[in-house]
């Protein structure tokens, strides 16, 4: 498997003061890689810096063997990334149809081919599709807001805590789809805070404390080793 | 009350919802996307309403063709405008106060540019009124109805671009959420710079009609216009430009109606009025709560 997101040294925060700290994480083509981590361990400000909305002090992100460090959010896009934010992650006045067209912005003419792929994997959104994404549920908003983002055709996908706040079934389906669609052969990246069910499911796992990388391995290893089950697991 | 007095006054509402439409849409378009309100657009009218007089009286174009070149030239104004004053200021995330001093102190060098270049006489354009018409039995000039079939075509043409073009629906989105907009990958500087380009036009179109229905104008024109666009523009919701085109027909109807049985001269009053009830009580517009732009 190609490693389609790689992430050195890197160091990056808000104004002058660095939140995470010579950072490193690898994430390869088809695999679900979970990032977990107490609050305030920098888990959501590292995909933010990866996307290019805070700024980075050192360090380098490659997207498919591409430095594309400091290169502004939009322009990521078209270079293969796709984040989806926690909170907000929908356009509330547009309908859902429109909302997915928005995430194809950067292609030639609305892909309608991927549109159809996006449907064939969240059905439920082609039921809805002239619906206005602000009636949604907030699992139905995940899941517009996945779509959205592979509207770009991503090699990466970062989602930031897509379970937040949803049902226990909730979680369980937005799971089924993350995993779905790294098995189309996309890195998807997920930080998460219910980390027994991430590491559950994920294939990779690494684990931030206050900002810096304190564990990394397979996913299913971090979930039996004691030491981490007591310390960030609840156990 | 006499029925045929408020009917007579229906109709002149209708010119007067057509000019307030094109600025009042404008407006909103612009503050939908950048989310601040620029008090310098009376000026983008008043600059519309004398480039078209330069064309007209100097160049001795038609009044309509001068009308249309003075709504692109106002649109290159509004877009070095946004370029040259306040992006410095967007780029540093100044706050929204920073900004309406900005548009404010715009307003008053612009208004005062344009009174130092022409002067602060009246002027008129040379444009035949042409003959009355009975409309439905309302009285129109062949100029009235130009005025209101231009504001027409401009509502119907912002509609299909809001609804069909890819612009369009990213200009909306960006009125969402600008920061979700870029992440989505769309170029928001460039979006923002097409919206000061239509604002800006729409505002020049809306200056030349705006002069040829008063007949007459000074450097004012577009100032003293201002409050009237602002009550339309609150009455629909601010920041969305159907709202803003519902607001325009009731305020600009409001008005003349009550011209009828007031002195013309509190018209205004009476838009003002409008304004500070629906701050009051409605301060979300008229239409109900479903986003901006």
């Amino acid at each position: 498997m190609e490693r389609a997101l790689v992430v050195e040294n890197f160091t990056a925060g808000y104004g002058k003061n660095a939140i995470i700290r010579n950072v490193h994480l690898t994430a390869r083509e088809g695999t679900s890689t979970v990032i977990i981590g107490p609050n305030g361990a920098g888990k959501s400000t590292l995909l933010k810096a990866i996307f290019g909305l805070i700024t980075v002090f050192s360090g380098t992100v490659t997207i498919d063997g591409q430095d594309v460090t400091r290169v502004t959010a939009d322009r990521l896009v078209a270079r293969g990334l796709a984040y989806v934010p926690q909170n907000g992650n929908v356009f509330p006045s547009l309908s859902i149809r429109e909302n997915l067209e928005i995430g194809g912005y950067r292609q030639q003419h609305y892909p309608k081919d991927r549109m159809d792929q996006v449907f064939a994997i969240f059905p439920d959104l082609l039921k809805a599709a002239r619906r206005s994404a602000g009636t949604l549920s907030g699992g139905q908003r995940q899941m517009l807001a996945m779509g959205r983002a592979l509207m770009s055709d991503p090699s990466v996908l970062l989602l930031d805590e897509p379970t937040a706040g949803l049902s226990p079934s909730y979680t369980k389906i937005v799971w089924h789809h993350i995993l779905a669609i790294a098995q189309t052969g996309k890195a998807v990246v997920v930080v998460e805070q219910n980390a027994n069910t991430a590491l559950s499911l994920a294939d990779r796992a690494y684990l931030l404390v206050a900002g810096e990388n304190r564990e990394e391995g397979p996913a299913g290893e971090l979930l039996e080793r004691e030491d981490i089950g007591e310390m960030f697991l609840g156990r | 009350m006499s029925l045929s007095m408020v009917w007579l006054g229906v109709g002149f509402g209708l010119i007067t919802a057509s000019v307030l439409a094109l600025s009042s849409v404008g407006l909103t378009l612009q503050f939908g996307v950048t989310n601040f309100v620029n008090f310098a657009y009376g000026e983008f009218l008043t600059i519309g309403a004398y480039l078209a007089f330069v064309l007209n009286m100097g160049l001795h174009l038609n009044i309509w063709v001068s009308m249309f070149a003075a709504g692109i030239l106002t649109a290159v104004v509004a877009w070095l405008f946004n370029i040259i004053v306040i992006e410095p200021f967007t780029r540093r995330k100044a706050p929204m106060i920073i900004l309406l001093v900005v548009t404010i102190g715009m307003d008053l060098f612009l208004m005062n540019g344009v009174q130092a270049l022409f002067g602060p006489e009246f002027k008129q354009y040379n444009d035949p009124s042409g003959s009355i018409l009975h409309v439905g039995g309302l009285l129109f000039t062949v100029q009235q109805l130009w005025i209101i079939g231009i504001a027409a075509a401009a509502m119907v043409a912002v509609h299909t671009l809001l609804k069909y073009s890819k612009l369009g629906k990213a200009m909306r989105a960006m009125s969402d959420s600008s920061e979700l907009a870029l992440i989505s990958g769309i170029p928001t500087r460039r979006i923002t710079q097409y919206v000061w380009l239509l604002s800006g036009f729409l505002g020049g179109l809306s200056g030349v009609v705006l002069a040829i229905n008063v007949n007459n104008f000074t450097p004012a024109l577009g100032s003293e216009f201002l409050f009237v666009i602002f009550a339309a523009v609150i009455m629909g919701g601010i920041g969305r430009p159907y709202g803003a085109m519902l607001g325009a027909l009731i305020i600009g109807v409001a008005m003349e109606v009550s011209a009828m049985f007031f002195d013309s001269s509190y018209k205004t009053v009476v838009a003002f009025a409008i304004l500070v009830l629906m701050l009051l009580f409605r301060p979300q517009g008229i239409l109900p709560s479903r986003g901006r732009v």
